[in-house]
């Protein structure tokens, strides 16, 4: 009976990490942040050439719009 | 889903219910000790399931490392002797050192308890009296390096667990054991 709660329980934090975790892949606040390979990650800076280094960024454009707000 | 991304996923997985077991283990273990699940069980029973929750945090405390030692996204990963060997991984030192110390004390623990008739009692009982502090340092190991400790969800559960459990150590420590006339009468209730 307490062997089998015990199991239960056990079983119960499983299911519900597995949930947690499958949710949150990534966690922004983690406090570990290990360097990772390029290839994988987007932590790892690069350091090198034929190496990528993803990171968010916005490009301005020389080129004119193509829609107008209003007709004639 | 990269084969990476699935043994991290694992390794957290595992990570976060080799604590869970870890809990119930230390909870039994300080219910032999003093009387707060007497009115669940025996004695008896609680030994025996004490000693069964050893084969449910060994498996996963192991698989948790593992895991985290076939990751091959990290470029300075851990290695089989940093398993062992505690604060040689060159990120998170101390957080990934209390860890494999944490693993090393636990599993000195459970050998010399499967070895107890062979231990003269006084080393046993000081031996096992290491897990009260492996379980802080597990905590400790979990607040600092734990991906998922810093999400209400998961760090509200475990700190709940961990004031419930200091607070029985505490009791232990200042009431020590009940004695057995007293955890007897307390099972039968009051007299008629």
């Amino acid at each position: 009976m307490l062997k089998g709660s015990a199991v239960c329980l056990t079983v119960l934090a499983a299911v519900g990490s597995a949930g947690y975790v499958g949710g949150h892949v990534k966690n922004q606040s983690a406090p570990l942040r290990p360097a990772l390979h390029p290839q994988t990650g987007v932590w790892a800076p690069a350091d090198g050439p034929g190496q990528v280094n993803l990171a968010p960024g916005l490009r301005s454009t020389s080129s004119q719009p193509v829609t107008e707000t209003y007709v004639s | 889903m990269s084969l990476d991304t699935y043994l991290w996923i694992l390794s957290r997985v595992t990570g976060l219910t080799a604590g869970a077991a870890l809990a119930i283990s230390l909870l039994t273990g300080l219910a032999l000790r003093s009387a707060v699940l007497d009115w669940l069980a025996t004695n008896r029973a609680l030994r025996s399931t004490h000693e069964f929750t050893a084969i449910l945090w060994i498996p996963l405390g192991l698989s948790h490392m593992l895991l985290l030692a076939l990751d091959g996204s990290v470029k300075t990963p851990i290695r089989l002797l940093d398993l062992v060997v505690p604060f040689r991984v060159s990120y998170g030192t101390f957080a990934i050192g209390l860890g494999t110390l944490t693993f090393d004390i636990l599993m000195l623990v459970a050998v010399t308890g499967w070895l107890r008739r062979q231990i003269h009692p006084f080393a046993w009982r000081w031996i096992h009296r290491l897990s009260y502090l492996a379980c802080g340092m597990v905590f400790l190991h979990a607040l600092l390096g734990g991906t998922d400790f810093s999400a209400p969800q998961v760090s509200a559960i475990a700190w709940s667990v961990a004031a419930i459990l200091a607070v029985l150590t505490v009791a232990r420590l200042l009431w020590g054991r009940l004695p057995a006339e007293g955890r007897e009468l307390q099972r039968r209730g009051p007299p008629p």
